[in-house]
């Protein structure tokens, strides 16, 4: 099983509010969800089950 | 966003059925990554549904709020989310996906992370640090054995 490196966030933007600047090294418990949730809640006026296909998608070609 | 935005090439997507253009639609799903590599953005309704490929945005505004270093592609976003209901999901050249509504941008994704989570590597995971590098190593899971 490969090693999964866990600094590769260096800043979220929750909310629509100020940058948050996370440090190498500093890993929230389980912020990777807690991101999504927050981004998913921005926009309500969306089927979420859509919206998160949708954002899925643009990972895969991202990647 | 039709109306906000014009072709830059025959539509590809267009005159298929509305059942093949569904985002859920795994052989859609290959296709649209085939067609993210040309110029020009994708319309997708609110219900899922890609209406058109390759559109150039044609929308601008000075009430947007994008961090500087951001290029064309996202202000393109950025403006087209202010001036329609759209929510921009941006694929960056750098690989991070941003999210763009109302003219803000609310999200930013590394893929990594998005393919951690949904990879489901939660459960029992070895924590190592190494200075500034935190390493979290999944623990290997169990395969049903067949009867």
């Amino acid at each position: 099983m490969g090693k999964v490196r866990s600094f590769v966030i260096e800043r979220l933007n929750l909310l629509g509010g100020p940058f948050i600047q996370i440090r190498r090294g500093d890993y929230p418990k389980r912020w990777d969800l807690m991101m999504f949730e927050s981004i998913l809640c921005q926009v309500t006026e969306y089927d979420p089950e859509v919206l998160e296909s949708l954002i899925g998608l643009a990972v895969e070609i991202a990647r | 966003m039709l109306a906000r935005s014009r072709p830059l090439i025959l539509d590809p997507l267009s005159g298929h059925p509305e059942s093949s253009l569904h985002v859920a639609n795994l052989n859609l799903r290959g296709t649209i990554k085939e067609l993210a590599q040309l110029d020009g953005a994708f319309v997708v309704s609110r219900e899922g549904i890609f209406l058109s490929a390759c559109r150039y945005l044609d929308a601008v505004t000075a009430e947007v709020n994008v961090p500087l270093g951001l290029g064309s592609r996202h202000i393109a976003a950025a403006n087209m989310s202010a001036v329609t209901k759209a929510v921009g999901i941006v694929v960056s050249e750098s690989s991070v996906v941003r999210l763009f509504c109302h003219g803000h941008l609310v999200g930013e994704i590394i893929p990594e992370v998005w393919m951690m989570d949904h990879a489901q590597l939660g459960g029992a995971v070895k924590r190592e640090q190494v200075g500034e590098l935190t390493i979290l190593t999944p623990s290997l899971r169990q395969t049903p054995i067949a009867k």
